[in-house]
């Protein structure tokens, strides 16, 4: 961005917009709001201008210029939607779809497709091809993430821009020359870096497709909701992708796939894929739920108002010697209840530091150490996490009798050691979305709601605060923590 | 209510329920009757018992779907029903079907006023005891029901038109068998007419009863026989053209008093006009292509196999044979009976098999978030059903289905009516006016 | 991923030989190709180790070296037989008989085109226009040129015999001004004494005592234009270069990829007259202050490279290089290398996808810096401009009308004859002269013909008529008849000659050597190369010159290049003269 952008006037499509000298006529559309065909040109990935399709006429130019290298000035008159626009738009159009196989009953991108859509608002011509196609590779394995098809590719060139220039793993590559020329992935390598399924998102076609929603559900039947991932603390802006109208599709799951959403101050265009494909949000959301209000002995399934009752009774006077043991997990809205609710009960000692299980990975595009998305909102709520070493310290010194784990899973924290621990206090209460191993060493369990499943918000490593929005209905009983925490409080006064 | 009679004993009114289950009750309705004696003193109709919510379903379903739900409205003359959907939108996005279409819509139509008015006339000869007559009209309906299940494949549930045209062409040998068929009817309509038109019993239950006036009729939004009947000429098919009604020659038959009796012959006169409509239709119809030579037939799924193969350089010169589910979706066929405009109709089957253009445009007309987009606005069009103007309101949001669907049913008017013509007649007398109002509980319900 | 001990690889006399490409030109990068090339030398293809070395040692992505590698066709992924045949099917070759020729070899080497035989010792491949068109139907060995592919000499290769370099037919009589020809008739031209002799490199010494702005003012006066196909003039090109304030590191590039099917020209210059390259070189070095002159010379001039290479070290021992690097590299088999942004690409040791300019190379070139892109022809022509004046060259040719439009184009043309005429080779004439005289200089038509149709300017260049001869040779006068005059290579049709096959020929050639950057270029031409051959299958249809006219106004003027350009001007061009041929196989176009 050059220090001075100096603010002009172009006239698009017989209106009067600002853009700034030198700013390119596609983004001049783009902010504001007209949309100009096109395939190569990204606003991250740059703008070779090879597709041809994002022609534009130009007063006094005696041919359609590519708006993607446009540069404008004060007073240019340009249309994108006179008859030699369309007209060059189009031929560009018929030229991408000569050799484009007839995949559209079998390919994901039915219903997001640049060429689908382009061809119903401008094309709509009868195709003149008598001619057999050029036929290249198809259903390749690029990666564990990512299906390949060589024949579906328009060689707009985006994906290998962003292996080359954002992901910096140039495991894929242009190979071979002309019409015979074809996208595969880098021999010697896979495409398996940490961003692999951003090249899905950036391809316009068919070509990349994700392996994990290959023919699970076509895309026109899922609603979309915006949302936050929870995988780490960086909290990039997606959107949710659920289907719940027809479980007969994707296997009765609910969630069909995440996207990134774009936000200039987080993530970009982007998110990584242990974020995209987190089993817990999407393949495994629905599965190993908890669902019923769980008193374990002796063993019976409760309403809320009698497990909270229940609990409030045994929690009374206990303060002191009671922990929770929670996870950046939980919302802000969860710690503010809590907060209320440690008050109140005179709960004093908190375990949720991300060591030793919920830390990872971390690099200079998107991934945090910390794998959970709201250890900030604990911090700017007051709390103050302890060891885990003080705990199962605490626990077998018998300081501490009651452990309330919400989100937190301590078979990971203390691996074989945790049933032992656990027995040592008198009374585990085991409150999360899911089982995992806790399900069975708790004395109750209730049931919280995933983050799908309620509205909230994270603050991510940042500070930023983000709000995150309900897609799904919750399961079974399940109650957000903030409402189970607010409900425990009021019993007990 | 009490009045002395003139023998001084106090009268009492009584209320009577007459439906919704009753043998002349026919479609589901109710009519509740105060009744002093035989005579009627008001009555109420209460509808809505077949009321299915056609017009919010209308509103979920994308365009061509709702063509169904039409089938369901006047059953007895769907293919009216079809036609006039299907040109309220086509007048809402601008485009006009291609002639043939249009003639093959002009066809179907008066063959589903044909039956309409067959049913009519022959369940009301039946309720007052004609029970020769009704069979000989349900049998002249069974041809008719017959031509039509040639052509579109079913007898009632008929679905034939689409936006942009119709959903498939004369079979072989149509025209033919049409003019016998209309031999028959026309047969069947003589006996009848020379049972019933001079017939004592019959003129005396029908003349005379269930008179209403031409006003009345104006005031209540009366159209079709039962406002012609009092006089007035009005036919949407001559007052508002629509598809190619003024290139053919009919009358319009009109009544004088407005009673059951006129009503009767009305039906019986546009019978005779409706098949010379058909007739002149069959005259003035442009050829179809498939009476030119046809190229090299290949089976769909060899079609289909070799697009998919990439395959694609000689499918240009073949037409694809498809299932018999499917005909007239070929190249040869398609072009008379539907406009060729990819933003509102799928292409031919040649072109979903045989090139990507082709196929995306199937793609993109069937699937939820695209399909055929009618431009924002609104549009009421009107056509002549069985029973009068039926009316067709959209409003179009833009989307690939309906904002707003809102069915003009042609016989909600009389039905409103009844409660003025009722009243000091007979209840021997509801019976013929019931049945000449021709309520479709369908149609009056949605 | 493995990796091999080096050892197995290469050995540690081949590992010297390759790490010196790291340091021959400016930028490491730079010497990809080269390295590359030996590669495919020694192993006779490149492995996947190969690729692995070669990322390290240029210090990039194994993708970038892969993409490289599979660009060229001059590196194959197979091993190539340790004689690796080639013959040309170009126009010219192809009507004299190469289709005949590629049988031949097919039937005695028993292996399909592109396949090696199984001991290892011969492969051949059909290959795009070789710049031997004078010696149709042309082949080679090992990038070396051998000749026409007759029965004996196809004997003589096949037994592993190489034979002399082929001389080309140079006029000598005809004109009545020769400027790079003149001294032709000196069999020993190429070596540095006869050349001084001659008075070669009295022009360079008269140039470093000129100052800068008198030598771009007689190059401007000269109207010498670019002599490559595009015919920009030379001092303007010159004259957008910047100060050498602003920008200090600058380059001169030499396109000696000559590889438009009919245009031999720069092959001969550079084999018989290579000092006048250098001298010419040099000049423009001094012109602009560029301290490095590149000759990228095409990898089918094996001997011509050496030959140059060999004059090059002459000058460089002679001291008459002064404080300019000269240095020679070899293209890979791209056509599209021809195209000076795309050459560039291919310095940097990229695939060859031309640029989108604006920034223009004399801005941003090579590695960034300024670089001034010109032809053999061109470059030869400066030395004569120096020493005679621009005046004097600006005479030879033609003058400018500018009422008119009409643009000057100063000195002589050298000129490729090839096809149906009795002798081929290099005509050298004045600018402006008639092309019928050129023809006639050649001998005329083969066995006394009827002349067809003539394409003057190399295959990109659309075809004139019989009656169009008359034409004079300039840049703007073959505007006027809807062609231009490109680089030069004029090939001649007779009567018997199906125009249909020419232009799928040329569309065919263009298909193999689309770079495949943009869709309509890459698209559209094997599209139009499909249409074609279904014509000449006898499958026409109706519609079929609707939808060539068509795709070819949707090609042209839409893409990034010029040989997307020609795409689709090529067929409309042969639509538009020769309309009958098309609808002759066509049947009735139906209402």
């Amino acid at each position: 961005m050059s220090p001075e952008k100096k603010p002009c006037k172009v006239n698009f499509n017989g209106k009067e917009l600002p853009a700034y000298e030198g700013q390119l006529a596609i983004e001049v559309a783009r902010d504001n709001g007209i949309d100009v065909p096109h395939y190569c040109y990204h606003p991250a990935l740059g703008n070779p201008g090879n597709c041809r399709m994002c022609v534009v006429e130009v007063q006094g130019a005696p041919k359609p210029m590519v708006s993607c290298r446009l540069p404008v000035n004060e007073g240019m008159v340009i249309r994108s939607d006179s008859e030699v626009a369309r007209r060059a738009q189009t031929s560009s159009l018929e030229f991408h779809l000569v050799n484009h196989p007839l995949d559209c009953p079998v390919c994901d991108q039915s219903g997001e497709c640049g060429l689908q859509d382009y061809y119903m608002k401008n094309g709509r011509y009868e195709s003149q091809v008598r001619k057999d196609k050029v036929h290249k590779r198809k259903r390749i394995q690029a990666g564990p993430h990512v299906m390949l098809d060589q024949e579906r590719c328009v060689m707009c060139t985006r994906c290998t821009r962003f292996v080359d220039n954002v992901s910096k793993s140039h495991d894929l590559g242009v190979f071979q020359r002309g019409h015979k020329q074809f996208i595969d992935v880098t021999p010697g390598k896979t495409l398996d870096n940490p961003y692999s399924g951003n090249v899905v998102d950036v391809c316009p076609v068919g070509a990349l497709t994700d392996r994990d929603f290959r023919f699970k559900v076509r895309v026109w039947y899922l609603d979309k909701t915006d949302s936050v991932c929870p995988g780490c603390a960086r909290g990039c802006n997606i959107s949710v992708h659920t289907n719940t109208k027809r479980p007969w599709h994707n296997g009765g799951k609910r969630v069909g796939r995440l996207k990134p959403r774009y936000n200039p101050d987080v993530n970009g265009y982007w998110m990584c894929d242990e974020g995209r494909y987190g089993y817990e949000s999407v393949a495994g959301l629905d599965l190993d739920r908890l669902g019923r209000v769980m008193r374990l002995s002796p063993r019976q399934e409760l309403s809320w108002d009698a497990a909270l009752g229940e609990l409030a009774g045994k929690l009374k006077a206990r303060g002191a010697q009671t922990a929770v043991a929670a996870s950046g997990m939980l919302s802000n809205e969860d710690w503010a209840a809590l907060k209320k609710l440690s008050s109140a009960a005179g709960i004093s000692r908190f375990f949720f530091a991300a060591e030793p299980d919920q830390v990872g990975e971390q690099d200079e595009l998107l991934r945090r150490r910390e794998k959970v998305p709201n250890l900030k909102g604990a911090e700017a709520a007051g709390f103050k996490s302890e060891g885990f070493d003080a705990l199962s310290r605490d626990l077998e010194a018998g300081k501490l009798r009651v452990l309330y784990v919400v989100e937190r899973d301590l078979t990971r924290v203390w691996g074989d050691r945790a049933k032992a621990l656990l027995s040592k206090a008198e009374l585990v209460i085991f409150q999360g979305p899911r089982k995992t191993g806790m399900a069975d060493l708790a004395h109750y369990r209730l049931p919280a709601t995933a983050y799908v499943e309620e509205d909230g918000h994270f603050t991510n490593f940042e500070g930023k605060v983000q709000r995150y929005f309900q897609a799904l209905k919750p399961l079974g009983a399940a109650r957000p923590d903030w409402r189970i925490f607010d409900d425990l409080r009021e019993r007990l006064s | 209510m009490s009045e002395t009679t003139e023998t001084g004993r106090r009268r009492k009114s009584y209320l009577l329920n007459m439906g919704p289950q009753h043998p002349a009750m026919h479609g589901v309705i109710r009519l509740v009757l105060e009744l002093e004696g035989e005579r009627i003193l008001k009555s109420d109709a209460e509808i809505g018992y077949l009321h299915r919510a056609f017009e919010k379903h209308a509103e979920t379903e994308p365009w061509n779907n709702v063509v169904p739900w039409t089938d369901r409205l006047n059953y007895v003359s769907p293919l009216i029903n079809n036609a006039g959907f299907c040109l309220a939108v086509e007048k809402l996005a601008g485009i006009v079907v291609p002639e043939r279409g249009q003639y093959l819509r002009m066809i179907t139509s008066e063959l589903s006023r044909v039956t309409d008015h067959l049913t009519c006339i022959g369940a009301s000869a039946m309720e007052l005891g004609a029970f020769t007559v009704f069979l000989y009209l349900i049998k002249a309906r069974e041809y008719i029901y017959q031509l039509v299940d040639n052509i579109t494949g079913a007898r009632i549930t008929t679905s034939y038109t689409r936006v942009g045209g119709v959903k498939g062409d004369l079979p072989e040998g149509f025209a033919e068998r049409t003019r016998e068929v209309f031999q028959k009817v026309r047969q069947a309509i003589k006996d009848s007419d020379l049972l019933l038109t001079k017939n004592r019993i019959f003129m005396d239950r029908m003349e005379g009863t269930g008179v209403i006036s031409k006003e009345e009729a104006a005031a209540y939004g009366i159209t079709g026989p039962f406002l012609r009947s009092t006089g007035v000429p009005y036919d949407v098919r001559r007052a508002h053209p629509y598809l190619l009604y003024d290139r053919v020659d009919f009358e319009v038959p009109v009544g004088t008093t407005g009673d059951n009796f006129d009503r009767y012959l009305c039906r019986m006169a546009e019978l005779e006009q409706s098949m010379r409509i058909v007739e002149q239709c069959f005259d003035q119809i442009p050829a179809g292509k498939h009476s030119l030579e046809v190229s090299e037939m290949k089976d769909a799924f060899v079609f289909q196999d070799m697009g998919k193969g990439g395959q694609t350089a000689l499918l240009k010169k073949y037409m694809a044979k498809v299932d018999q589910t499917l005909a007239e979706s070929g190249r040869n066929y398609r072009p008379d009976i539907l406009l060729q405009n990819p933003s509102f109709v799928m292409p031919a089957k040649e072109d979903t098999y045989g090139n990507i253009e082709g196929l995306m445009n199937h793609f993109e007309t069937v699937m939820w978030t695209w399909g055929i987009k009618i431009p924002p606005g609104e549009v009421y069009s009107a056509v002549e059903g069985g029973n009068g103007e039926l009316g067709f309101h959209i409003v179009s949001s833009g989307d690939d289905r309906p904002y707003r669907v809102r069915c003009r049913p042609p016989c909600l008017n009389p039905m409103a009516a009844l409660e003025k013509i009722l009243p000091g007649s007979y209840v021997a007398d509801i019976v013929p006016t019931f049945g000449s109002v021709n309520m479709i509980a369908g149609e009056l319900d949605r | 991923m493995t990796t091999q001990a080096k050892e197995t690889i290469f050995t540690l006399e081949q590992e010297r030989a390759l790490a010196k490409w790291t340091t021959y030109y400016p930028y490491p990068i730079m010497g990809l190709l080269e390295a590359m090339r030996q590669v495919q030398e020694w192993h006779l293809c490149i492995r996947p180790d190969d690729e692995e070395y070669l990322a390290r040692l240029f210090k990039t992505e194994r993708n970038h070296v892969h993409n490289v590698a599979t660009f060229f066709p001059s590196f194959t992924e197979k091993p190539a037989g340790r004689k690796r045949l080639g013959v040309c099917h170009g126009l010219s070759c192809a009507m004299a008989g190469a289709g005949k020729a590629c049988d031949s070899l097919k039937e005695r080497l028993k292996v399909s085109e592109g396949e090696t035989t199984p001991d290892g010792e011969f492969s051949w491949e059909e290959l795009e226009c070789i710049g031997a068109c004078d010696q149709a139907p042309a082949f080679q060995v090992n990038d070396v040129l051998q000749g026409p592919a007759t029965a004996e000499n196809l004997d003589a290769a096949l037994r592993g015999q190489p034979l002399p370099r082929p001389q080309a037919r140079v006029d000598l009589a005809s004109a009545t001004t020769r400027v790079l020809t003149q001294h032709f008739a000196e069999p020993k031209l190429h070596e540095l004494a006869t050349y001084r002799s001659l008075g070669g490199y009295e022009a360079l010494a008269k140039a470093r005592k000129m100052k800068l702005e008198d030598l771009a003012a007689e190059v401007k006066k000269s109207n010498l234009r670019g002599l490559g196909g595009a015919g920009f003039p030379t001092g303007m090109k010159w004259g957008t270069v910047p100060p050498v304030e602003k920008a200090p590191e600058r380059f001169v590039v030499c396109n000696y990829d000559e590889s438009e099917p009919g245009c031999f020209k720069d092959r001969v210059l550079g084999e018989r007259a290579p000092h006048q390259l250098i001298e010419g070189l040099l000049i423009a070095c001094h012109a602009i202050s560029a301290k490095w002159g590149f000759i990228f010379i095409r990898g089918e001039y094996a001997a011509q490279a050496k030959i140059v290479q060999a004059a090059i070290d002459e000058a460089e021992q002679a001291g008459l290089c002064g404080d300019v690097k000269v240095r020679l590299m070899r293209g890979a088999g791209a056509y599209i290398c021809g195209l000076d942004t795309a050459l560039l690409e291919t310095m940097e040791g990229k695939r060859a996808w031309p640029r989108q300019p604006p920034p223009f190379p004399t801005v941003v070139g090579l590695m960034g810096k300024p670089t001034v892109v010109n032809n053999v022809e061109t470059l030869s022509m400066l030395p004569h401009i120096v020493k005679n004046g621009g005046d004097w060259f600006a005479k030879l040719g033609v003058e400018g009308n500018p009422e008119k439009r009409f643009n000057p184009s100063g000195g002589t043309g050298v000129y490729s004859v090839s096809g149906d005429v009795e002798k081929p080779g290099i005509y050298e004439f004045q600018m402006g002269t008639p092309l019928r005289r050129i023809i006639e200089a050649a001998g005329g038509i083969k066995g006394g013909r009827m002349l067809k149709c003539v394409i003057p300017g190399g295959t990109s260049t659309p075809p004139l008529t019989a009656a169009e001869v008359e034409v004079p040779m300039d840049f703007d006068s073959l505007r006027g008849v809807g062609s231009f005059l490109g680089a030069g290579g004029i090939i001649v049709l007779d009567e018997t000659r199906d125009l249909i096959e020419a232009a799928h020929n040329i569309e065919r050639f263009l298909t193999h050597e689309s770079c495949g950057q943009c869709t309509p270029c890459r698209e559209g031409s094997e599209w139009t190369t499909r249409i074609l051959e279904r014509i000449l299958r006898g499958g026409g249809v109706a519609t079929d010159m609707t939808n060539l006219q068509r795709i070819g106004e949707n090609i042209a003027g839409r893409v990034i290049c010029a040989l997307g350009d020609t795409v689709g001007m090529v067929v409309r061009g042969f639509m538009k003269k020769f309309p009958e041929e098309f609808k002759r196989r066509l049947p009735e176009a139906k209402s």
